[in-house]
């Protein structure tokens, strides 16, 4: 990558970096090492974050009694904590320069979307919501479009972040499981394209066809291809019996622990080399 | 509708032995050469629906029974009909059937069962909007009368002696969403549906409520809590639970004996899958088979409109069940199999069709209906009949031997209809010709029994069981009245034996508890065993 595009990107942002900090250090005296608590402590911003709550909450509210669904309520009261949590990205960025920003965006985006996901495990599980309705919080805008999207914004962050430093054997991990998840997705997106396109054949284009399964799980190609048919593959514990939704919740298990594993790891590792 | 209180129900006490005699007559020779596949043979009858295109409820088809109507020891067939009247054939035993029609119509159910006890079966009827009927074979003529003591219109049926009296009584199930679009909500101010046992009275009927609604495709009698006695259980559609209830010395107690069930039941099938001398419970429902996104694409719209939110405690999943009785508990065993999809799937029912000693699943499909598929040519999700091949009780394996008709299958069962030892199958389908399919796989040797209580109200001894050891498998059936969706059984049993050459250590658990013991039946002989006490 020596001389990239992308390296020179780098090399920009690391020595404006640099320079900011010069200025943080001869104005504040020591900046503390960033840990991974820094990135979810928003208490020197609890006043944007109440304003945030109760904003959001408003509109929220304003958005249930007219009717509208609850992906935009929900997204009333995320869009109001976005300005406490901008400003909390901005202060890591001045003190511990791009990559450090960057990584708590994806942390904290990450942490969401597993809670997205959890509550879609809840729906179904708990609360018996048919699979097509137990779409969780935000996806249930379009599931489909909504983690496709994400997960190549993981993707995305993630090299980026992997040539800025986070090179660990859990760093290493969570690309591979990154890049897995996304073609899933990829075929998922490409399967749910190809089915809107067959309603819309049919004359039926306002049925939607997200939920299908994908590569694994019940279902899933895996476990239902002609090629896996009759093998002992297509019926393993969890690989390809668990429903789509256990199937997603649990790669999102795997890349939270994987990014937190390897962000705690690379921190300290930055720490011990920044200590004098 | 004539309702009275709970039925006292005679428990069995420990068996006596009770003697039998044995009539044997060896196989009819192949009439046709073996091959690989059953050959298709289309017969006239032809199921219709409403004259101007085929809609939901009545595209729920008709049933068909299998019995030997005018005693010439071979089984005929009836198909009921929709739009059409039901056809009567009179089977020769070589191929070859005479049809009959009937002025019947709007038929759901069918048997062909004995129910007065006089030796002759009759055939009895469920229509859409009419009481049952029963109907008399004289003269080469079906003459039908309204069936007494029973007022309701019902759908589901299934015969058996439910309250150990030596007499048939009959289990009935309405179908309450068709009859509430048809009749409005004085449906329920008439009374309402629900099941209902008719308990053999005299020369009539005298009625026990089970509930008060059902959405019933299916009935079975499987024995749920493993106490020697008969149960009953109801499949239902529409998201309904399906229920059951289980004997008890004070009356019937209604159970969830499930932790996973179908959700829209179509069809209940009790069978011995591994022969363990322990029967599984098998229910269709529909979800497809493949998962392409042309087929997802066919089914989504019409999925969306019958889906509805279930509570926390729902134990309903819309795919296939093979519940199996594992640790003291029963357990969903068919997506383990792989016989949880399978299609818009009707009648699936056991049988050992290569005569291997093992019990193969066949599973008719197929969904045709102007309103709720309107956005698919011809109205239709045309799927192939399905065959799971059961590999010696460890995995089922598809097949075609041409059973793989894309038909809209609804009722079907195996018979053997030209005694060559071999199952044959049925299909009844919906908007399309009656089929026979003829087996000509010749593999395998098998025996088939009937059995006979002369001095009975149950002459065909509906309800008993018999096991059988043959080359180291040990194997279990049941004499029934209906199993499968709306599909009537024959009273002759068969089993499958493989290479061995006879069956051995066959015994015989009559309806009313006692048991009979017999060493040794050639292999490919049809007997008859007559009970003597």
């Amino acid at each position: 990558m020596n001389g990239s595009f992308v390296e020179i990107i780098i090399e920009y942002f690391n020595q404006l970096f640099q320079m900011q900090q010069r200025q943080l250090v001869t104005t504040q005296g020591r900046v503390y090492p960033m840990r991974i608590r820094t990135i979810f402590d928003l208490r020197h911003e609890w006043v944007l974050v109440i304003i945030g709550v109760i904003v959001g909450g408003l509109f929220g509210f304003l958005a249930l009694i007219n009717k509208y669904p609850a992906w935009i309520q929900a997204a009333c009261v995320i869009a109001g904590l976005l300005p406490a949590f901008s400003r909390h990205v901005i202060d890591i960025y001045v003190k511990h320069g791009w990559w450090s920003a960057t990584l708590t965006m994806l942390v904290a985006a990450q942490s969401f979307h597993g809670v997205e996901h959890l509550v879609q495990w809840v729906q179904y599980h708990i609360l018996r919501w048919p699979f097509f309705q137990a779409s969780g919080i935000i996806s249930a805008a379009n599931a489909e479009w909504v983690h496709f999207g994400w997960n190549w914004l993981v993707l995305a962050t993630m090299i980026v972040l992997v040539i800025g430093g986070l090179r660990n054997p859990f760093a290493w991990l969570m690309l591979a499981w990154t890049i897995a998840h996304t073609a899933e997705h990829t075929y998922l997106m490409w399967r749910y394209i190809q089915a809107l396109q067959e309603l819309a054949a049919l004359g039926v284009p306002d049925v939607s066809a997200q939920g299908l399964p994908g590569f694994f799980g019940r279902d899933g190609w895996i476990a239902t291809s002609d090629v896996t048919r009759n093998s002992f593959v297509c019926r393993l514990p969890g690989f390809t019996t668990a429903v789509r939704l256990d199937v997603h919740f649990w790669w999102n298990v795997g890349e939270t622990v994987l990014l937190m594993l390897a962000t705690n790891m690379t921190l300290r590792q930055r720490n011990q080399t920044d200590t004098p | 509708m004539a309702c009275s209180g709970a039925q006292n129900i005679a428990i069995p006490t420990p068996a006596p032995i009770v003697a039998a005699t044995l009539t044997q007559i060896p196989f009819a020779p192949q009439a046709t050469p073996c091959g690989t596949t059953f050959i298709r043979h289309e017969l006239p009858h032809l199921t219709a629906g409403d004259p101007a295109g085929t809609y939901v409820y009545a595209s729920n088809g008709s049933g068909l029974a299998v019995g030997d109507l005018n005693g010439d020891g071979n089984d005929d067939i009836i198909f009921g009909n929709i739009a059409g009247t039901a056809t009567l054939y009179l089977n020769d035993g070589q191929m070859h059937f005479t049809p009959i029609t009937t002025d019947l119509t709007d038929v759901r159910a069918l048997a062909i069962v004995d129910t007065d006890g006089d030796g002759k079966p009759e055939v009895v009827a469920t229509q859409r909007f009419r009481r049952p009927v029963i109907g008399e074979f004289k003269n080469d003529t079906l003459i039908f009368h309204d069936m007494p003591d029973v007022f309701s219109s019902f759908y589901a049926m299934n015969w058996h002696d439910l309250n150990g009296d030596g007499k048939l009584d009959v289990v009935f199930g309405t179908y309450d969403t068709e009859q509430l679009q048809h009749q409005g909500l004085i449906f329920n101010e008439r009374g309402g549906g629900g099941v209902f046992i008719y308990y053999r009275n005299g020369d009539g009927y005298r009625a026990e409520r089970l509930n008060e609604h059902a959405d019933a495709l299916a009935i079975a009698f499987p024995d749920i809590n493993h106490d020697g006695i008969s149960d009953i259980l109801v499949g239902n559609d529409f998201n309904r639970r399906d229920m059951a209830w289980i004997a008890t010395p004070t009356g019937w107690q209604s159970i969830e004996p499930f932790s996973q069930t179908t959700e829209n039941t179509m069809s209940l099938d009790v069978a011995d899958v591994f022969n363990t001398g322990t029967n599984a419970i098998f229910a269709t429902d529909m979800k497809p088979y493949n998962q392409d996104v042309k087929t997802m694409a066919d089914w989504l719209p019409a999925m969306k409109k019958l889906s509805r939110p279930l509570t926390a405690d729902d134990p309903q999943y819309p795919e296939n069940t093979l519940q199996v009785w594992k640790n003291g508990q029963w357990q969903n065993q068919a997506y383990n199999l792989q016989i949880d999809a399978s299609g818009w799937s009707w009648s699936g029912k056991f049988g050992d069709l290569d005569n291997d000693g093992w019990q193969d699943l066949y599973i008719v499909n197929g969904m045709v209906a102007k309103d709720l598929l309107s956005y698919l040519p011809k109205n239709q999700i045309a799927e192939p009949d399905m065959l799971f091949v059961n590999n010696a009780g460890q995995k089922f394996t598809r097949a075609d031997w041409g059973l793989s008709d894309s038909g809209s299958g609804r009722a079907m069962t195996m018979v053997d209809l030209n005694h060559d030892g071999r199952l044959d199958v049925v299909v009844n389908p919906m908007d399309g010709h009656a089929v026979i399919y003829e087996n000509q796989r010749c593999a395998g040797n098998s025996i088939e029994l009937r059995l006979v209580q002369p001095h009975s109200a149950n002459p065909t001894a509906i309800g008993a069981t018999v096991r059988i050891s043959a080359g180291g498998q040990h194997m279990m059936r049941d004499v029934r009245e209906a199993s499968g969706y709306l599909s009537g059984e024959s009273a002759t049993i068969h089993f499958g034996i493989g290479s061995a050459t006879n069956a051995d250590a066959i015994t015989i658990t009559w309806p009313d508890g006692s048991v009979s013991h017999i060493d040794n039946i050639p292999s490919n002989t049809l007997t008859t065993i007559t009970r003597t006490e």
